[in-house]
């Protein structure tokens, strides 16, 4: 076992805006100095929640050279439920191991 | 060792809930403060299969080895950490109607230096069970 202050080969993402309600929506932001697999973390993501297929949610970025913005939309589920999957896709965007 | 433990009743069948959390990359949806999952092997669930995790804890990142002890489709999975602070996480599936009582129990050693830092084993062991509360609500909120 190892304790560190930081997850080695994370991403530097931040949450613009989280608007809960009936739809849940949110925007992050990432800082980089090099493009990320976005396509990759989102899809090996997805694909562990169950998400593939799955109507009710939105996933867009729009990449340039040092920053990407991502939008998340879900309308489908419980509140709890919408929480928890946006909350595992921005770990997603932060620590997934590529 | 202390242990904590609970129970939920989520409207799934045994082998559904059974798959989701024989899925160790699906842990970080559902238990507070896993961020990371990775190294899984083999492929298939298991008892011998491996893989790394990496917890927020306080704001320090812990990482450590978890294998897989028991592999009962559909009626009882569990896993150990195996570096570090030793754990040993016990998932059963009951069938209760048309769905299923998940119970999850939870062993764990409580090194002193740990408990001389937190003050008080019983503000530990609060924690812990709210902790294992959450996991098994979020658990139901995913699966439902």
């Amino acid at each position: 076992m190892s304790i560190r202050l930081y997850h080695r080969g994370s991403r530097f993402v931040l949450v613009l805006r989280r608007q809960e309600g009936m739809v849940s929506e949110h925007r992050w932001l990432a800082l980089h100095f090099s493009t990320h697999r976005w396509a990759h973390i989102f899809d090996t993501a997805r694909k562990i929640l169950d998400l593939s297929d799955e109507p009710g949610t939105e996933l867009h970025w729009t990449s340039d050279r040092y920053w990407t913005t991502i939008d998340l939309r879900l309308t489908q589920g419980s509140l709890r439920k919408r929480q928890l999957i946006a909350t595992a896709l921005l770990k997603a965007a932060r620590y997934q191991v590529l | 060792m202390a242990v904590v433990s609970g129970s939920i009743d989520i409207s799934v069948p045994p082998q559904k809930a059974y798959d989701f959390i024989a899925t160790p990359e699906k842990a970080t949806a559902f238990i507070p403060g896993l961020n990371r999952i990775s190294n899984v092997a083999p492929a298939e669930p298991a008892v011998g299969r491996t893989w790394d995790y990496e917890f927020n804890w306080f704001g320090l990142v812990v990482a450590g080895q978890s294998r897989c002890s028991a592999a009962e489709s559909p009626g009882r999975y569990q896993f150990q950490t195996v570096t570090g602070n030793r754990s040993t996480w016990t998932y059963r599936f009951e069938p209760n109607g048309t769905g299923t009582r998940v119970t999850l129990e939870v062993e764990y050693d409580v090194p002193q230096s740990i408990l001389a830092r937190v003050a008080s084993e019983g503000a530990l062991a609060k924690m812990n069970e709210d902790r294992g509360r959450e996991t098994l609500a979020n658990l139901k909120a995913l699966l439902e």
